[in-house]
């Protein structure tokens, strides 16, 4: 066995319940690495093109990579493979596309030092179960119980009954009420978010998986790896960004990007936000944030413990605002700080991507401004600009699937067609996907990451091919990108990787192998349905221009994004239609997808 | 006769046994060539990373501690406000002493309490030493016990051929102490920690220091529910939390 991997996986059927443990396919490893990569073919071969989120033939693939729980900076990411519950092409809405959603914490290293490098769930228990999982003693335990408890709450339960040293990723009531942009948590702050991957587990029936292990991860070229490590430590440590990083963590671009004019405002109209001093970092540093949480091997420590000390939110303790918390913020025109902080508190309390929350509030907001809505819509919600308790109220509403909840715990597209084209304008989506809290009209070419991201409307994906594919091999070997953006180069992944493993990778096959798996992933969106007319932004983009602060007057336009995807699609060696074309496939060895 | 200075590294690989560098403290001489140099910034860089490294001196040699006391050995402290929960020490002290990545094995360990706090348990090199008192073997010449107390760095060690595997400093630890000390698969005990100061000095947060130990192990060693409760009311101020705020 070379090292970095474990070379088994966990195999649970949760209809029959029934669990096996099948020996890692070292060859495909080798070609798709881990995470992302392995968990895109893994749901190539094991679902059929055309199926529903909600099938219990789906799988949901928790894959851990290679680097995960090695001793090299920021290891601790879990990749959540599966069908997406938020993504869907134009022509058929009743299929969906791949969902890789990542998330940090300390529960993947536990995985592997359990002695598996995937766990691949499929099947539907009859009710709520959980897996509980040490080393080899593989239990499924009824959880009626822990069924309906909000994440913080199942966290504190779990600890008392399991045990303190077990890690366990689980889902909130948005999950098990099957909202369409549930999140998987962990350790209750940890969020896997944006595929709508709660859902999934929720219709599987399985509230939580616990993990422990005793056992060590092998590593194969010890010099070569000691070598690396030292590298990496000394690229991120000292990086002139470090600091600022550490101290703020994402938070710390709230209000720069507010002044860039690229901050998500009113529901994506402007870029600015004249009260984005409120809603500040350094605020939060001064009055909310007690100390730093960090993930698994990470020196940045990007997120903060908080506590709220002050007013009628007074004693809630949460994770601290970041970057993407404006979508709770400034893109719903909140002005009230602590009341931000109760409502990404309660999303993350519920299970809930605070993301597409706050996108599809702030859409809601701006209909209910234009009177295509009335409160009667809203269960009598009076959902005005920067009500924070409207928002709480909707948040419940949502996460328990009552009245109105049942409606907006779906998507922007399906409130469209109820409330009637006029919204589409502001309907902020790419391929059903929720934009996050980049405006990208004041950000060169940013708008590629919305357009091409395999998940939709997604921030993290990437804005040119060479991070995109830098960022799909992050997440294919279980290490967080922040490093990266910080200072840690992909050479020296590359080198932890070959150390890691016993690889022998250049630069340019592990460009390839990005290349390899961000092609499968299209081509599973490609043949579920998606085509180029999913490559869209949204009319709000290109129709209306920022009129306010640095980035006033700017606008993106179409027969710019029509280039632009041109260039893409011939770079990437697809076809003009966004098909990846047969001589790429055959060039990167996914032959067996049929051009 | 059982030779402390060679058994001090139990499960330690032969690469990791080579005699530690003796570190040079920068002295005034050193000082007065920095800045000879001019820039302030290069004066002070050899001071800060052989500050960095001078905790390995502090144990070994039993120098004057940070804080100026006369200190005999230590004990390695975690601070709760500072820990960010994210294991680097657990690695650190289970790649260098069991040589593999398998925190399981640390001799620190960081458990997580709600609303989130990271207690680190780490043995306490507490005064009064329950852990030998409770060992049955019979002292030998130099008055050792099977788990007894290192003569220079003033740290538990444990002499794995003359235990009898009995659990006795084990049941000792978890009743009195933090229950760190545990037994290892076979059967001798772990979680003895031998002050090498790995984790002290991979902290990215500076959560871990070295201090003087107490005579009384009985505050500073406290098992982690109790320390979680104290953390949780210093730092928030008691246990209120989200659950009851949005009910």
């Amino acid at each position: 066995m070379p090292g970095g991997y474990v070379g088994k996986i966990l195999e649970v059927d949760l209809t029959a319940k029934k669990t096996k443990t099948v020996p890692m396919d070292m060859e495909e490893a080798q070609l798709f690495i881990g995470g992302r990569g392995l968990g895109a073919k893994w749901l190539w071969d094991r679902t059929k093109p055309g199926s529903s989120y909600l099938d219990p033939d789906t799988p949901i693939c928790f894959i851990s990579g290679p680097l995960n729980g090695l001793p090299a900076p920021s290891t601790g990411r879990l990749t959540i493979v599966t069908r997406s519950a938020s993504t869907f092409p134009k022509s058929n809405p009743n299929t969906t596309g791949i969902s890789h959603s990542s998330v940090g914490g300390r529960w993947t290293p536990e995985l592997k030092f359990a002695g598996y490098d995937a766990l691949i769930v499929t099947g539907a228990a009859s009710g709520p179960v959980g897996i509980v999982i040490e080393n080899e003693k593989v239990k499924i335990v009824p959880a009626e119980k822990y069924w309906g408890m909000r994440n913080y709450e199942l966290q504190v339960a779990l600890d008392k009954d399991i045990g303190q040293l077990y890690k366990s990723v689980y889902i909130g009531p948005a999950g098990e009420n099957l909202v369409r942009y549930a999140n998987i948590m962990t350790e209750v702050h940890h969020a896997a978010g944006r595929g709508g991957t709660g859902a999934v587990m929720g219709s599987k029936k399985l509230k939580f998986v616990a993990v422990r292990g005793t056992n060590a991860i092998g590593i194969h070229d010890m010099k070569a790896w000691k070598k690396a490590d030292k590298q990496a430590w000394t690229e991120l440590l000292s990086s002139s960004g470090f600091e600022q990083w550490r101290k703020y963590g994402t938070a710390m671009v709230l209000t720069a990007s507010s002044d860039w004019g690229s901050e998500a405002v009113y529901n994506f109209k402007e870029g600015t936000y004249e009260h984005a001093d409120l809603l500040s970092a350094e605020r939060a540093y001064r009055n909310l944030w007690v100390g730093d949480s960090g993930c698994y091997m990470c020196p940045i420590a990007c997120l903060n413990r908080g506590m709220i000390r002050t007013g009628r939110f007074s004693g809630m303790t949460h994770d601290g605002p970041e970057y993407e918390g404006a979508m709770m913020g400034a893109n719903c025109g909140v002005k009230d700080f602590y009341g931000w902080m109760a409502n990404t508190a309660a999303s993350d309390d519920y299970g809930i991507c605070f993301i597409s929350m706050g996108n599809i509030i702030g859409f809601c907001m701006e209909a209910y401004e234009k009177g295509i809505i009335k409160a009667s819509d809203l269960d009598g919600i009076e959902l005005k600009w920067g009500d924070v308790d409207a928002m709480l109220a909707i948040q419940k509403k949502v996460a328990y699937g009552e009245g109105c909840g049942k409606l907006l715990g779906r998507n922007l597209r399906a409130l469209v067609k109820v409330w009637g084209k006029e919204c589409e304008h502001f309907a902020i989506e790419t391929k059903g996907q929720a934009w996050a809290a980049w405006n990208t009209r004041s950000l060169k070419n940013y708008e590629t990451t919305y357009l091409t991201a395999s998940r939709g409307g997604d921030h993290l994906t990437g804005s040119d091919i060479k991070t995109q594919n830098a960022r799909a091999m992050n997440d294919s070997l279980g290490i967080c990108l922040f490093p990266q953006i910080v200072g840690l180069k992909p050479e020296t992944i590359k080198d932890l990787l070959n150390a890691a493993a016993g690889y022998h990778l250049t630069m340019d096959d592990y460009m390839k192998t990005a290349d390899r798996i961000y092609t499968l992933e299209r081509s599973f969106n490609m043949a579920n349905g998606f085509a180029r007319a999913d490559d869209t932004v949204p009319p709000r983009m290109y129709k209306e221009a920022l009129s306010k602060g640095a980035a006033k007057g700017k606008i993106l336009k179409l027969d710019e994004i029509e280039k632009l995807l041109d260039k893409y699609y011939a770079d990437r060696g697809w076809d003009n239609k966004g098909n990846p074309t047969k001589a790429r496939l055959e060039e990167l060895g996914l032959n067996f997808v049929q051009a | 006769m059982f030779d402390p200075n060679k058994k001090l590294h139990n499960d330690v690989p032969a690469e990791e046994t080579a005699p530690e560098k003796k570190l040079r403290t920068p002295n005034r001489r050193d000082f007065l060539k920095g800045m000879a140099v001019g820039a302030g910034a290069v004066a002070l860089a050899p001071l800060v990373t052989e500050q960095a490294k001078a905790v390995d001196i502090d144990v070994f040699a039993m120098k004057p501690s940070v804080r100026g006391e006369k200190v005999v050995g230590g004990r390695i402290s975690h601070d709760p406000r500072k820990c960010a929960g994210c294991r680097i020490c657990e690695v650190a002290c289970a790649l260098k002493n069991h040589g593999e990545v398998n925190p399981f094995k640390s001799r620190i360990r960081i458990y997580t309490y709600q609303p989130t706090v990271f207690i680190g348990i780490v043995c306490q090199q507490c005064g009064d030493r329950p852990c030998i008192s409770a060992c049955p073997v019979d002292p030998d010449k130099e008055g050792r016990k099977a788990i007894f107390e290192h003569p220079e760095t003033k740290a538990l060690t444990v002499d794995t051929e003359r235990c009898e595997k009995c659990g006795e400093c084990v049941e000792a630890c978890n009743t009195e102490r933090n229950g760190n000390l545990r037994l290892k698969e076979d059967e001798t005990p772990d979680g003895f920690c031998l002050l090498c100061g790995e984790c002290v000095k991979k902290c990215p947060q500076n959560a871990l220091a070295v201090f003087p130990r107490t005579t009384d192990g009985k505050y500073a060693s406290r098992n982690a529910d109790v320390m979680a409760k104290e953390a949780i009311e210093t730092i928030y101020g008691g246990y209120k939390t989200i659950t009851d705020n949005l009910k």
